[in-house]
């Protein structure tokens, strides 16, 4: 090949060197490396949070210097001696005073997972770890050994957790109803103090009223006193006994057991079965110890009321914005320096939209109708009700911060409609109203959805400004509720995204919250994802329509 | 006109009905109602911020005085007088020893409200030679001319009276004017209730008796047991007392004990020290003591029995003291001199102290008389009980506030004029809420009324060095809350110095990445493989912060440091092996590679970043070894190795790039000459050569340069490198690089592949190869819409709040080092907003914290956009 005269004049190494072979492959290097974060980050967030409430095996290790330790292994890792040693879950906070424990594979003599041994999630105190050994009520044993207690707590427990749920109920919902109704009268008295005078008869009235409410409600306060007592008295004295991995004896009441299970001896749909549980728990219920247990539902139906209603206000304004911009201004410099502008605006750090919410929602414009519409409870306990942050606050500030995506994208949906439509319209008589009503914005709508969810997902996301405008790390009066009027504006409310800072940031046990932080991150992203994926989803629709619909 | 029967039969009208018309105009006037409402709401944003902050740029204001005209003093003996006013400032009051009389006046028009005599209740008050009263309380002390001094109470008292209490003379009172009432007045406050006040003025406590000439100035500060009381007497001897009251648990009697010492006159030399004036640090661990010549004293009184004198300084500066006033929050003191200058003092850790506790008093603020042509001598001082804001008033009249952080003036009225003092005060006081000055001669009590704007806040305070109380010298800091006297530190430059170090760092890093991945997705990617990554990295576009935040600060910060050594290998061992790669590649015969070509980005995702990683592990132990000293965290904090290892890092990007040079200009031309005709084999084999010789250099030029800059010992440690933190710039870098890369990369593809497709048709068919193509065709011409990329991504960068508030450790400190943390505006404005109080200096400046975010990222964005608009345009023109 190489006498051939034709090839004999290139230079071999120029055209290897024109291929640029090596930059290539940085480049692609990058284009990898940005792959692999993203697909590393996704991967590392579903699977840590898909596994959290999976049971896994207790283990006893008995240690070289006698120590007897129950506990989950979390995590393994090379020791700073080059050993191997394990992170485990001890729990037990009360007797040991920490959750966690790293043991050196040296230290380790043997590792057991006995059939008995038990993981208990109570309702204060972190988990509990250890072998059932008696069922107590009071002084009385009901049950002995470890396979006759663990049955007679598995039969007797979900009447004790009825019972308790029945308790818990009354006082948070109808002693909270009573407590309302209560501050509702206090509050007339002080309208009327402050409508007619001191000395008014309008105010005798509205006193004599709270006197009659407050007797009526200390009556059923009563009722609901000998119910709550009832339900509590008939939960006292049940207990189950453990003894822990070092042999220490423990009595859990059993009001306090949330759920216990054996993993050791799971069957795999059994297993399932604690799983799915545990994820309902997450789902449906109330938060517990500082966020990092129980569930997180007051933080999810936050997060969808704030979206939603985020949604209601933004979809209007923006879609009236764009319109505007596209079918009526005149074009020329202003428009042009508008749109800019309003481009821009989508790249404000979302912190300065927080700053302006807290400054001009709540205390400008809250404090305003606090001083018009609520001033008995401003004078009465000093409580701002709409000048301070709350759920409408909140997602008007949203609203506003995703109002730009909204135009730009609805914008350019419009612009997307073919003018050939419009002018077929005109021609056919239509009016310029009735062109866009019946022309324009049916074209345009998935557009106008595609940046309507988009916006959403930034907003589900975005939680630097709410922490300034409402979002609390313990609400749980829900902002949207069965009571009268069943929406709350002004309340406070819990948010998944702020519950990621709180709970990972702030919690006084980090390394115990930390699973919860990744079911919780999980399941936002999950939503997140699903709405992009309805956006992108959307778009292809819209797509497809217009290549076979063109003129 | 009859209408034209169309071919339905039915009349056709062929006029627009009214109700389509109607609804036309209705759908104009909504939609451009609507449309510009809503953009006018958009951008009323930037109107309100700038509302919201331009106040603090505001020059304080002064009302016109109320005069009160006051009987002179009986006799000739000189008056004393203390001054004060309620919470409101609406009512003063004037104890005046000299004529014996308490006063209450209606400051609003200047008028005495009540005017009693001193009785017998108050006990030898009338008698006394030195008063003062702890700012912002009623605890006083008295000295008297036979040495004693005495507790007492003296101030004002007001409780808000009970409706049915409000007699009807009250009751028809303009909102802010007083009426007599017994033993004191009745007020109409603001807020539209009725307060009862009253001036107590009781001498209380034992009297002491340990010093024995008249008593010329005393000081007293309460600690927790009791009061601690300074006297001095005019002979200069000091008495220092501690009083501590305990109540015996049998008898239920009250013992009060009293400890101190008493410091006697400087006897010997030829001018002895004689103290004139006393005062106390509010924690009652330091004596300062002053002589009317200017020579000062500080003493440790931290054991009252064994006071020992810590040092001398010069108070005076040349000139005489006249007068001195302990400052809000008790750590500073302001001295005014007979040339007419205040100085402000405070104790501060120096290196050159000569006091055995390291402290050395310094004059951190000095303030020139108003005149600087004629100076009037400063004739009192009165601090003010809620912030580092006094007045002072010198010989003239003249009566000047001033701010002791800012060390700036902040406003000036002249005291003495016809409608108001007949000579220069003899004693001011700050009241109300900071909103009404006192002065008073013998014969009149003038008050003004007066909004000091936010004094602590000026361009200085905000973007200049300030010398903070205590603080060793003038140094930029950012520090809000505290304890109620802290004095707060509104700098702005570490948190500028924050936001800049995020922006740098992660846009060094997401930078290159997000274009180089452009390019390749864009010009060598199949568009089938093209179309399903892009919609991934957008995805991860639209992760919410503070996930990523979350991930960094829990997930990478712990992962990096444990593994910090290969972290900081791979930066440089990722890419070579890539490099290497690549000349592997070329090795394979041209057929294979062309095949392959699709594949190119599996097989470097798959294997060519897996092995760089093993290969950064497996080297890292070695590169800590070799060049810092075995451990590279400690190498960081300073402790062990050589200055090498920073050096050598530093400078391997700039030796690669000189060594690539070397390659490019020296070996490839001959290489061209020289590989004519060779195989394709041979001359990759040949390039594989190159490129081993061309990292060789690299290294080796780096090496030298680092053993020079060692050798004449110099370190990078302390510049950008530096003690390791979990929370510090790199993991930011890291976290901030998952939000910018997307939007960068997305941006900057969709610059490069609308780049006409002709254009590269053209370039390709001149028999340009692909990448010659890219870089000398497509790059060029879509630089504007990169360069735009760039800009977002550095908006988003700029304002990212939760990344920094969770990876960033958030401590305000200003320093370049890669691994250490710092707070930006966007995390302080996340933090500190809702805590800080509505209207208030920290509230105000937060929001200045927004606007400047804002403004910044406008501009970024505009200026984005407008290249992105030209290269549109130019686009459109090729």
């Amino acid at each position: 090949m190489s006498s051939d005269p034709s090839r004999r004049r290139r230079s071999a190494h120029a055209a290897l060197a024109a291929h640029g072979e090596a930059w290539v492959w940085l480049t692609g290097g990058c284009l990898a490396l940005a792959m692999a974060m993203i697909i590393g980050l996704l991967g590392y967030i579903v699977s840590e949070g898909v596994a959290t409430f999976w049971p896994r095996p207790l283990e006893l290790l008995e240690l070289a210097d006698g120590r007897r330790v129950l506990g989950e292994q979390t995590a393994r890792d090379q020791a700073p001696d080059g050993g191997g040693r394990r992170l485990m879950r001890t729990a037990n906070f009360e007797l040991t005073g920490k959750h966690f424990e790293w043991f050196d594979d040296a230290q380790v003599k043997t590792a057991t997972t006995p059939a008995s041994a038990t993981v208990v999630e109570r309702l204060e105190g972190g988990r509990f770890h250890g072998f059932p050994t008696r069922l107590l009520h009071g002084e009385e044993v009901l049950a002995e050994g470890a396979d006759a207690a663990w049955k007679g707590f598995e039969t007797r427990h979900p009447e004790v957790r009825r019972r308790w749920r029945e308790a818990w109920r009354i006082d948070k919902q109808d002693r909270g109803e009573l407590q309302r109704r209560l501050r509702a009268a206090r509050l007339a008295v002080v309208r009327a103090e402050l409508n007619s005078g001191p000395e008014s008869p309008a105010r005798a009235a509205a006193a004599a009223a709270e006197e009659a409410i407050a007797k009526e409600v200390a009556e059923a306060e009563r009722l609901l006193d000998g119910r709550t007592t009832e339900l509590r008295t008939a939960n006292d004295g049940l207990g189950l006994e453990f003894a822990t991995g070092s042999g220490e004896s423990v009595v859990l009441p059993m009001a306090e057991i949330v759920r216990a299970w054996q993993p050791n001896r799971l069957s795999f749909t059994d297993r399932l079965g604690v799983y799915v549980a545990r994820w309902g728990e997450f789902l449906w219920d109330d938060p517990r110890e500082a966020n990092s247990a129980g569930g997180v539902f007051p933080a999810i139906w936050g997060t969808i009321a704030m979206t939603l209603i985020m949604a209601l206000l933004v979809a209007p304004f923006g879609v009236l914005a764009a319109l505007y911009l596209r079918e009526y201004a005149s074009r020329g410099p202003v428009t042009a320096a508008v749109r800019i502008a309003i481009n821009n605006l989508a790249g404000v750090p979302s912190i300065v939209y927080g700053a302006f919410g807290l400054g001009f929602f709540c205390y400008v414009v809250g404090g305003s109708i606090d001083e018009l519409l609520f001033r008995p409870a401003l004078v009465a306990d000093g409580q701002p009700t709409f000048g301070t942050g709350g759920l409408l606050w909140a997602s008007l500030t949203l609203a506003l911060l995703t109002l730009p995506v909204v135009i730009v994208s609805t914008e350019e949906a419009l612009s997307a409609v073919p003018n050939s439509m419009r002018e077929g319209s005109y021609a056919c008589g239509a009016s310029k109203w009735q062109t866009i009503r019946r022309i324009v914005l049916p074209r345009a709508l998935p557009g106008i959805m595609t940046g309507l969810i988009l916006a959403m997902a930034r907003g589900a996301g975005e939680v630097a400004p709410l922490m300034l405008v409402g979002v609390k790390k313990l609400a749980l009066d829900l902002p949207i509720d069965g009571t009268f009027p069943f929406v709350h504006p002004e309340r406070e409310f819990m948010h998944l995204a702020y519950l990621i800072y709180d709970v990972g940031f702030q919690s006084p046990n980090s390394q115990a919250a930390k699973p919860m932080v990744f079911t919780i991150t999980f399941l936002l992203v999950a939503i997140i994802a699903l709405l992009n994926v309805a956006a992108i989803w959307i778009r292809g629709r819209l797509r497809r329509r217009y290549v076979s619909q063109q003129f | 006109m009859k209408p034209d029967p169309s071919f339905t039969g039915r009349a056709r009208r062929r006029t627009t009905r009214p109700g389509v018309r109607f609804g036309d105009a209705c759908a104009r006037a909504v939609i451009t109602l609507g449309g510009i409402g809503t953009i006018a709401a958009v951008l009323l944003m930037g109107v309100f911020l700038l509302s919201v902050a331009l106040p603090l740029f505001r020059s304080a204001s002064v009302g016109g005085p109320a005069l009160t005209a006051i009987e002179g003093a009986e006799g000739n003996r000189p008056p004393l007088l203390a001054l004060g006013t309620d919470e409101s400032g609406g009512i003063g009051w004037s104890l005046d020893l000299g004529a014996g009389r308490i006063r209450l006046l209606d400051l609003a028009d200047g008028a005495v409200v009540s005017d009693r005599p001193l009785d017998g209740s108050d006990g030898d008050l009338g008698q006394a030679t030195a008063l003062r009263v702890h700012p912002g309380s009623t605890l006083a002390v008295v000295g008297f001319a036979d040495g004693s001094f005495r507790t007492a109470t003296v101030g004002i008292e007001s409780t808000f009276l009970p409706a049915a209490e409000v007699d009807d003379d009250a009751r028809q009172l303009l909102v802010g004017r007083a009426i007599a009432a017994v033993d004191g007045a009745v007020l109409r406050t603001a807020d539209d209730r009725w307060a009862r006040i009253r001036v107590v003025a009781a001498v209380a406590g034992e009297t002491s008796r340990e010093v024995s000439g008249r008593i010329v100035d005393v000081d007293v500060t309460p600690l927790a047991g009791g009061p601690l009381i300074a006297a001095v007497d005019e002979s200069g001897a000091i008495r220092v007392e501690r009083r501590s009251t305990k109540r015996n648990m049998l008898t239920g009697k009250e013992v009060t004990k009293r400890d101190g010492t008493t410091i006697p006159p400087e006897e010997s030399g030829a001018s002895p020290f004689r103290a004139a004036h006393v005062r106390l640090s509010e924690l009652g661990d330091h004596l300062w003591a002053i002589a009317t010549d200017g020579r000062g004293k500080r003493y440790s009184i931290r054991d009252i029995d064994r006071p020992e004198v810590m040092e001398s300084f010069d108070a005076g500066v040349g000139a005489e003291v006249t007068s001195v006033v302990r400052l809000f929050g008790g750590n500073a003191l302001a001295v005014g001199d007979t040339a007419g200058t205040v100085r402000v003092f405070f104790t501060s850790r120096q290196p050159d102290a000569a006091a055995e506790d390291g402290l050395a008093v310094v004059v951190a603020k000095t303030f020139p008389p108003a005149d600087p042509a004629s100076p009037q001598a400063v004739v009192t001082l009165a601090a003010s009980p809620r912030s580092r804001l006094f007045a002072a008033a010198d010989a003239s009249g003249k009566v000047r506030l001033l701010h002791s952080t800012a060390g700036a003036d902040v406003l000036a009225v002249n005291a003495v004029a016809a409608d108001r003092l007949a000579s220069a005060p003899r004693i001011l006081a700050i009241g109300g809420r900071e909103t009404t000055l006192l002065a008073a001669d013998e014969r009149g009590i003038a008050a003004w009324d007066f909004d000091a704007g936010y004094p602590e806040i000026n361009p200085r305070t905000l973007f200049g060095a300030v010398w903070y109380e205590n603080y060793p010298a003038a140094v930029h800091a950012w520090e809000t809350t505290g304890h109620q006297t802290f004095e707060s530190k509104y700098g702005f430059i570490p948190l500028v110095v924050g936001t800049i170090k995020a922006t740098l760092y992660a846009m060094l890093f997401a930078t290159p990445v997000a274009i180089l991945a452009a390019i390749f997705s864009s010009q060598f990617l199949h568009p089938s493989w093209r179309a399903r990554i892009k919609p991934v990295i957008e995805m991860m576009a639209s992760l919410p912060s503070v996930v990523l935040g979350f991930m960094a600060g829990l997930v990478i910060a712990p992962l990096v440091e444990r593994g910090l050594a290969p972290v900081i290998t791979g930066f440089f061992v990722v890419p070579l092996t890539l490099l290497l790669g690549a000349h592997l590649w070329q090795l394979l015969p041209t057929a294979a590679r062309m095949r392959l070509a699709p594949w190119r980005l599996p097989i470097i995702g798959c294997v060519g970043l897996p092995a760089g990683s093993l290969a950064s592990a497996v080297a890292a132990p070695h590169v800590e070894r070799l060049l810092f000293g075995g451990d590279l965290r400690s190498w960081l904090d300073g402790r062990g190795g050589s200055g090498l290892g920073g050096w050598v890092i530093a400078f391997l990007p700039v030796a690669a790039i000189a060594a690539t040079m070397v390659c490019g200009r020296l070996v490839n031309p001959w290489l061209r000459s020289a590989s004519v005709g060779w195989h394709p084999r041979r001359a990759a084999l040949v390039s594989l050569a190159v490129f081993i010789g061309g990292v060789a250099l690299a290294v080796a030029l780096a090496v030298a340069a680092g053993t020079f800059l060692d050798a004449i010992r110099l370190d990078a440690r302390g510049g950008l490198l530096g003690s390791y933190v979990q929370r510090n710039a790199m993991i930011v870098a890291f976290g901030m690089s998952f939000a910018v890369i997307p939007l960068i990369f997305t941006i900057a593809d969709d610059a490069l592949s609308s780049v006409p497709d002709h254009l590269r048709s053209a370039s390709l068919g001149a028999g340009a190869t692909p990448w010659q193509t890219a870089i000398r065709v497509i790059l060029p011409a879509a630089t504007s819409g990169i360069f735009s990329a760039v800009m977002i991504g550095l908006g988003r960068a700029v304002g990212e709040t939760m990344i920094v508030l969770m990876a960033a450790g958030n401590t305000p400190i200003m320093d370049w080092n890669l691994f250490s943390g710092f707070q930006t505006l966007s995390a302080a404005i996340a933090t500190e907003l809702p805590e800080a109080a509505r209207d208030s200096a920290h509230y105000r400046v937060l929001f200045l914290a927004a606007l400047t975010l804002f403004a910044l990222t406008f501009v970024l964005n505009t200026v984005a956009e407008i290249i992105r608009e030209r290269f549109r345009r130019r686009s459109h023109e090729l």
